[in-house]
């Protein structure tokens, strides 16, 4: 780790330390919910950011996650054992989804994973076991080692902790051998395939991690909550996290924390100030997608590219949009449409 | 029979929205989330022209065009500024777009319209049911039924029968080829968008009646018609009658024989074609990506 690394993860640990002091317990809440929103949009990221995964579905894993706490915390399950359960929970849906999912890939496996989130959804509406439309209210957290969650500061960081021990492993697993396979395999999954990579497979597991990280998120959010109900799956929900990480940026590690923060903070303020945040954020990502396609963490190395643009020499490390990160992903149908196939789309570039 | 009945009203609604989304699916390769914006603007624009109340058949039937075809040019619109930069993008990203503009279309009706539901009365000869070998069914639903059945018999003359529809097919298949043939590939990407916008307008206005309008119809009954478009083939108006039709009376056999299982009748028809044809009844495999 370079020393600006070190730097910025110092500073970072004594920002999550005084932050409740420095906020107060009021906004506390807010806070909680957006370091939560960080990792589970990390998690997202080694689908889309990663691998080229584009799943539509991971509030379902997230949603899962939440119950799962929910339900052990009425047993008074020790904090880390309920939120390993969510962990594991998470993932193992994820692998049955994937496994639900094998064949398809591209725009086909968004619309499937789309609907068995929105099944699943459904299921968790309809069972009283699981507190039917209405969920399961009154979580809470049992003291750990003397410690009592009641607390607002301590619930921050009880959070902040587990946060940074995912994004620690999803950090790991970004520059492991097994992270850079899928990067090889979101650059073009047929030569990966060619290399001798189960492309399938390692779609699978990369799946099955995203699905921990977004279970442990959803855990983490049921003791903040302190109740869940069937909404954190319905499918809209899945759109919040991939929003957060094209706004900080796809092909960044700390892009989609920035997007998690700034959304968080964005859908915050509209909260208060308009009926129908919707329609700014859908304008917001349209800007994102079409001015931005690589984020706000793209604008320094943009600005520098633009001032040193007579100068020799590298121009420093290019930078992916989403067009590189999910192109070639889905089926080549005749023609090959990853490359625009209408030379460009003006209406004096073909005539009738 | 009113069970029968009941299926094939909703099959028909469903079958209106599923098969413009997947005209556009089909043609341009976009999955339009937006569609259901779409379809939530012809119920209110029906609303607006309507005003609520119960009109003669004949202003109804006029009016609930009139709606269509201003969803349409909004569906245009949106083709002009958004659709044509999303071409170029891959796939995913256009989805997002297309998610995008969903949100645009219902957060601007929620400014407009605001949250409370509004109500939009049947037109004023068809408030009655009529009775079929014993059973009561709504007349409205002749209407929906009639509608959707000259919609399904539409498309195919169109598709099968006119220059445009020949264009429209040769566009499907390889935009780039048809293009060098000399078809106006932009004057086809944006008719097709209307068209299938037009008929998302249309299942919004005739819709109207049957449902209590908030803007948040947009993303629920989105959802039915996904369903339909991935149990049909992507891309297949066929599979897309087929699916809704099934769909809509196994909704209605299970609301009345298993009430339990009635929310899951999408899912227990969709997980059952998939297991047996991955590419959904009528559907091409290329389209399902099944070479990685």
């Amino acid at each position: 780790m370079t020393r600006r690394g070190v730097a910025g993860l110092v500073a970072l640990v004594v920002l999550a330390v005084v932050w409740p002091q420095i906020i107060g317990s009021g906004q506390l809440f807010f806070w909680d919910t957006a370091v939560i929103a960080v990792l589970f949009a990390t998690s997202v990221n080694l689908l889309f950011g990663s691998a080229g995964i584009p799943s539509f579905g991971q509030a379902a894993f997230y949603g899962v996650g939440a119950y799962a706490v929910a339900k052990v915390a009425g047993h008074a399950w020790p904090v880390p054992a309920a939120l390993v359960l969510a962990v594991v929970v998470g993932g193992v849906v994820a692998f049955a989804t994937s496994l639900l999912t094998w064949r398809t890939a591209g725009l086909a496996f968004a619309m499937l994973t789309l609907a068995i989130a929105q099944a699943l959804y459904t299921l968790v509406e309809k069972v009283n076991w699981l507190g039917g439309y209405n969920g399961l209210p009154g979580i809470t957290a049992p003291s750990l080692w003397g410690i009592n969650f009641f607390n607002q500061a301590n619930l921050w960081y009880l959070d902040v902790v587990w946060v940074a021990l995912g994004l620690l492993a999803f950090w790991r697993i970004r520059r492991s051998p097994f992270g850079h396979t899928l990067n090889a395999i979101r650059q073009d999954p047929r030569r990966a395939a060619f290399l001798g990579v189960n492309v399938r497979a390692y779609r699978a597991v990369a799946f099955t991690l995203a699905g921990c990280g977004a279970g442990l998120a959803g855990g983490l959010f049921a003791y903040t909550n302190q109740i869940v109900s069937p909404a954190s799956l319905y499918w809209t929900e899945s759109a919040t996290p991939i929003i957060m990480l094209l706004l900080g940026g796809i092909s960044y590690f700390w892009g989609p924390a920035v997007g998690a923060i700034l959304l968080s903070a964005l859908l915050n303020y509209l909260d208060q100030v308009t009926t129908s945040y919707l329609f700014y954020i859908g304008i917001l990502l349209l800007v994102v997608l079409l001015l931005l396609p690589q984020g706000i963490l793209s604008v320094p190395a943009t600005l520098q590219r633009l001032l040193h643009r007579n100068r020799d020499g590298p121009l420093g490390p290019r930078r992916r949009g989403l067009a590189d990160a999910v192109g070639g992903l889905g089926p080549e149908p005749p023609g090959d449409l990853a490359t625009p196939l209408v030379p460009e789309p003006t209406d004096s570039a073909s005539t009738s | 029979m009113i069970i029968l009945a009941t299926g094939l009203t909703d099959g028909m609604l469903i079958f209106l929205v599923a098969s413009g989304l997947t005209l556009v699916l089909g043609v341009m390769r976009v999955v339009n989330f937006s569609h259901g914006g779409f379809f939530m603007i012809g119920a209110y624009l029906a609303y607006e022209l309507l005003r609520g109340h119960a009109q003669p058949i004949w202003v109804f039937v006029l009016l609930v065009i009139v709606a269509s075809a201003a969803t349409a040019v909004v569906g245009l619109v949106s083709e002009r500024v958004l659709f044509r930069r999303l071409y170029k993008l891959p796939e995913v990203t256009s989805l997002l777009g297309t998610y995008a503009l969903l949100l645009i279309l219902e957060g601007g009706a929620q400014l407009i319209w605001g949250q409370n539901p509004v109500t939009q009365a049947e037109p004023s000869s068809l408030v009655h049911a009529f009775t079929v070998a014993g059973a009561q069914v709504p007349r409205y639903d002749i209407l929906i039924v009639a509608a959707g059945v000259l919609t399904a018999a539409g498309l195919q003359v169109l598709i099968k029968r006119t220059e445009f529809g020949r264009q429209l097919t040769a566009v499907a298949e390889d935009r780039f080829m048809a293009g060098l043939l000399g078809v106006n590939v932009n004057r086809v990407f944006a008719a097709t968008f209307a068209l299938g916008i037009f008929l998302a307008g249309l299942g919004g206005a005739l819709a109207g009646p049957t449902l209590s309008m908030v803007p948040d119809i947009a993303v629920t009954f989105i959802l039915q018609a996904f369903a339909v478009v991935i149990i049909g083939g992507f891309g297949s108006i066929g599979g897309s009658l087929i699916a809704a039709l099934a769909l809509g009376l196994l909704n209605s056999f299970l609301a009345s024989d298993a009430p339990s299982l009635a929310d899951f009748s999408l899912y227990i028809l969709m997980a059952a074609v998939l297991i047996v044809r991955p590419q959904g009844l009528l559907g091409s495999r290329q389209l399902v990506g099944e070479d990685l």
